[in-house]
């Protein structure tokens, strides 16, 4: 029997921030595909395990000058000086050198949450209590994707089991190339706006290539030379200032409104038309 | 040299402590670690094999094809249908978790009389005591969420053999009657109100042609689609119908306000152009756009048939009051219908999967299958240009005691038939006329329906029925209603109540515990008992941020957590899916 070792890639993500209407569809597919359980009522926002969250920004502005946007928050799969796996005493954060995609074990976690200090973009999760679902729901779960148990860290890992499981269709068939759209993440394929574009960012002729290359892209956190592989989209300026605020604040509006965003762009109320 | 006790313990001690500088312990651990991840208290996946199984959502009625992947028979994840004509591959956040509804908590399970558990035979007796009772004054009444469905015409027979048999709909069951939208043309909407990027008609079908159209939003609130409108006119609450005749003022070169003339010039520019949601001012605009029975606009199609609307049954004439509520639908107007219903002398019937909603004001409580767990159907997809069918096979097994509501009105009027039955007699009569296509959802390929020599079968495996298209005209005796909008002008506040009550959100339909729980994580939706106002205006009543108060309008009060949000109207109060009323807010 011979192997087939899959052809390297450097897989990303271009999000268009201008398409995104805040339906929510990519947490709830995520959720879904990656057997993340229901909270318990005492989780709060902070304790909670959601691998993508999508959170509403605001431009500060008071009534009738508010503009508001949506920016989706996943693990940005930083390509250099990777924060989460260089503090990890377990080697349990990994970067895979065929994918780019930086991904979690928790089977090695310990539960010291460094990488959740470290990561800054808040994107990892700790499993507070015992994963649990209402009785004969944990018959709909995902059988590619293991349940974890308390006191580990996840986080979104590209959805792994739909690349494995690409992966073997593929050397079924004898190849070891993925054609493209043969692996994608669930939330790529919930996105009722088409806004995620999924893709090999070191494939010239891809589309997440293309689009990361645009002008308009930008990655959060830029400054800290992490080089995240999760390219956002806008051609709203004040979305890109307040997306590049340590975190999207999930705070009351009107402490953001005291977080300093910065003002609308003029005062008309248009908007760019959409592309 | 002898070898004593203590050289022993010094030798054990230093070991220890030698063996925390090498990677043993860490190994250890994580040793353990990995033995503990399959603890026996976790929850581990079923495997089996996995299959790909289709039907179609019947939660809302976009009738969205569904993909499901299946463990053997059981379904862990729903997506789309590449291709379907309605839902283009798309499924919204709650059909995406609709395999997940049969294990909410609050579900009906056994049939109640009277809150207490009874034979199914025991209470179609009872209500066919009740309908038997009713004299020729009292009514009748099935309150069907979804006319247009093989179970109507259930429905329909049943009464029309009754002597005062009321089919009627909720509000807004047919938002546009008669007609569809020809989304696919159309260049401009104009929306009063409508969630256009939020859940309207088919979401998938909205938003794969959103970039063909200007979106201009008019609407108090900032709501979700007036953020990613491509202009937001806020108007005050009520005042939606004079902008609307505004516009048409304007479209018409008369002087109209700024606003108006703006919006009145991006329409002509971008023609063909609609307006939907909003009263008669809106129904008069589309007049004047020229909309109706023209290609980019609203087209008419086939299969309308007219439904009583419940607010126009008179009141204190029901008797018996069957009521179905379909799982994902909106919540009924209780309020209204206890209006329609004889005072102390009616029979309340809920055909209902849930124990909540109407089922708490129900003598009987008839449990109906969840979503996925019974075959189904699902009738033309809302505002779709052309006549459609699909079916809705159950994925789900269904535990006992329960009833379709179409089955249980056959068992009232003592037919042999069955729900199925029904469905077999409706996809014969599609086959029969041989118009139209079929979309097969495995291979998304469509096909003439002539061309299918077994419909059923096709059907039970995943396919929608399309008609042929009529491309304009209009319908005899249809006009044009116009969806659900705001409503009609508030009244102006006064100094008991300073403030006006409006919408924020639509209440959240029955969903997967996960929904819930992802929408509370990340600040989404807002919580029911959220009043979000400005924080000028909550200043002025002597509020702050986070403060628990009570929300007084001439129809009640209820409790709130307050907000400041300085995107709120000054002035205003976002409740969820609270009607616009004048109002008080004040510390509780």
């Amino acid at each position: 029997m011979t192997a087939i070792t899959p052809k390297p890639a450097r897989y990303g993500m271009a999000i268009d921030l201008d398409r995104c209407t805040g339906c929510g569809a990519c947490m709830i597919a995520c959720a879904v595909e990656n057997n993340v359980p229901p909270a318990r009522p005492e989780a709060t926002p902070r304790t909670g395990i959601t691998w993508m969250r999508v959170y509403q920004i605001s431009n500060g502005a008071s009534f009738p000058d508010t503009r508001a946007a949506f920016i989706p928050i996943l693990c940005q799969q930083c390509g250099k000086d990777t924060p989460c796996a260089a503090v990890c005493p377990q080697e349990a954060v990994e970067t895979d050198p065929a994918t780019g995609i930086v991904d979690q074990m928790p089977q090695r976690c310990l539960g010291c949450r460094y990488c959740m200090a470290a990561c800054p973009y808040h994107a990892r999760y700790f499993n507070w209590w015992d994963p649990q679902w209402p009785a004969g729901m944990e018959k709909t779960l995902n059988p590619d994707v293991a349940t974890r148990m308390r006191g580990v860290v996840e986080k979104c890992n590209f959805c792994h089991g739909r690349l494995h499981t690409a992966r073997a269709r593929a050397a079924a068939g004898g190849r070891r190339e993925l054609h493209p759209g043969e692996y994608v993440p669930a939330c790529v394929e919930a996105c009722p706006a088409a806004a995620i574009v999924f893709g090999d960012l070191d494939d010239p002729a891809s589309e997440v290539a293309r689009l990361a290359r645009d002008g308009q892209s930008f990655r959060l956190l830029e400054k800290l030379g992490t080089e995240p592989k999760i390219y956002y989209r806008t051609a709203r300026p004040w979305v890109r200032q307040a997306a590049a605020q340590q975190r999207p604040a999930s705070e009351p509006p009107e402490r953001r409104l005291r977080a300093g965003l910065p003002a609308p762009q003029g005062s008309g109320q248009k908007e760019p038309a959409h592309a | 040299m002898g070898f004593t006790r203590r050289d022993l313990l010094t030798f054990t001690g230093g070991s220890a402590a030698g063996l925390m500088f090498t990677p043993v312990p860490w190994s250890l651990l994580r040793d353990t670690a990995v033995l503990s991840e399959n603890w026996p208290g976790v929850p581990q996946p079923l495997h089996g094999e996995i299959r790909t199984r289709y039907s179609t959502c019947t939660l809302c009625p976009a009738g969205c094809g569904v993909r499901a992947r299946c463990v053997g028979d059981r379904p862990v994840s729903l997506a789309g249908v590449s291709g379907h004509p309605a839902s283009r591959g798309v499924l919204c956040p709650t059909g995406l978790v609709g395999h997940h509804l049969a294990f909410c908590r609050d579900r009906a399970a056994e049939p109640l009389a009277n809150g207490r558990p009874v034979a199914i035979e025991r209470a179609l007796a009872g209500v066919s005591a009740a309908i038997a009772a009713c004299g020729a004054r009292e009514s009748v009444a099935i309150l069907d969420p979804r006319p247009g469905r093989a179970a109507s015409l259930v429905y329909r027979r049943f009464l029309a053999g009754l002597p005062s048999g009321v089919h009627c709909a909720p509000p807004n069951a047919e938002p546009y009657g008669a007609f569809g939208i020809d989304l696919e043309n159309t260049r401009a909407i104009l929306s009063f109100g409508a969630p256009v990027l939020d859940g309207w008609l088919s979401p998938g079908r909205v938003l794969a042609n959103r970039s063909h159209f200007q979106l201009i939003q008019v609407e108090p609130a900032y709501s979700r689609t007036a953020s990613l409108a491509d202009l937001w006119v806020p108007v005050l609450p009520g005042s939606e119908d004079g902008f609307a005749a505004a516009v048409a003022r304007a479209l018409e070169g008369e002087t109209s306000d700024t606003h108006a003339t703006e919006v009145a010039r991006i329409l002509l520019r971008n023609k063909p152009a609609i307006a939907v949601g909003g009263g008669a001012a809106v129904a008069t605009l589309n007049a004047k756009l020229g909309s109706v029975g023209r290609p980019g606009g609203f087209l008419p199609r086939r299969d309308f048939t007219p439904v009583t609307g419940i607010a126009s049954v008179p009141d204190r004439s029901i008797g018996v009051l069957l009521i179905e509520e379909t799982a994902g639908g909106e919540p009924l107007p209780w309020d209204l219908l206890r209006r329609k219903l004889i005072p102390q002398d009616s029979v309340v019937v809920a055909l209902t999967p849930w124990l909540d909603g109407c089922a708490r004001h129900a003598d009987y409580v008839i449990p109906a299958p969840m979503y996925l767990e019974s075959l189904d159907e699902a009738p033309t997809p809302a505002g779709s240009t052309v006549a459609g069918f699909s079916l809705s096979p159950a994925l789900l097994t269904a535990p006992p005691k329960l009833t379709p509501p179409a089955e249980f009105v056959l068992r009232l009027a003592h037919d042999s038939a069955t729900y199925p039955d029904i469905l077999k007699q409706r996809v014969a009569a599609i086959k029969k006329d041989g118009r139209g296509t079929v979309f097969t959802y495995p291979d998304a390929k469509s096909a003439r329906v002539r061309d299918i020599p077994d419909l059923w079968k096709a059907m039970l495996g995943g396919a929608v029925w399309l008609d042929e298209p009529l491309h304009s005209g209009t319908v005899r005796g249809a006009d044009l209603q116009v969806c659900a909008g705001p409503p009609g002008p508030a009244l102006p506040p006064t100094p008991e109540y300073p403030l006006l009550l409006i919408a924020a959100d639509n209440p959240p339909p029955h969903g997967s515990p996960l929904m819930s729980k992802l929408y509370r994580e990340s600040g989404l939706r807002r919580p029911a008992n959220a009043a979000t106002v400005h924080p000028k205006t909550g200043r002025d009543q002597g509020l702050e941020d986070g403060a628990r108060a009570i929300v007084t309008s001439p129809s009640g009060k209820f409790p709130v957590q307050v907000i400041f949000d300085a995107a709120v109207m000054p002035g205003a109060i976002e409740v969820v899916g609270q009607a616009i009323s004048p109002a008080s807010i004040r510390r509780a």
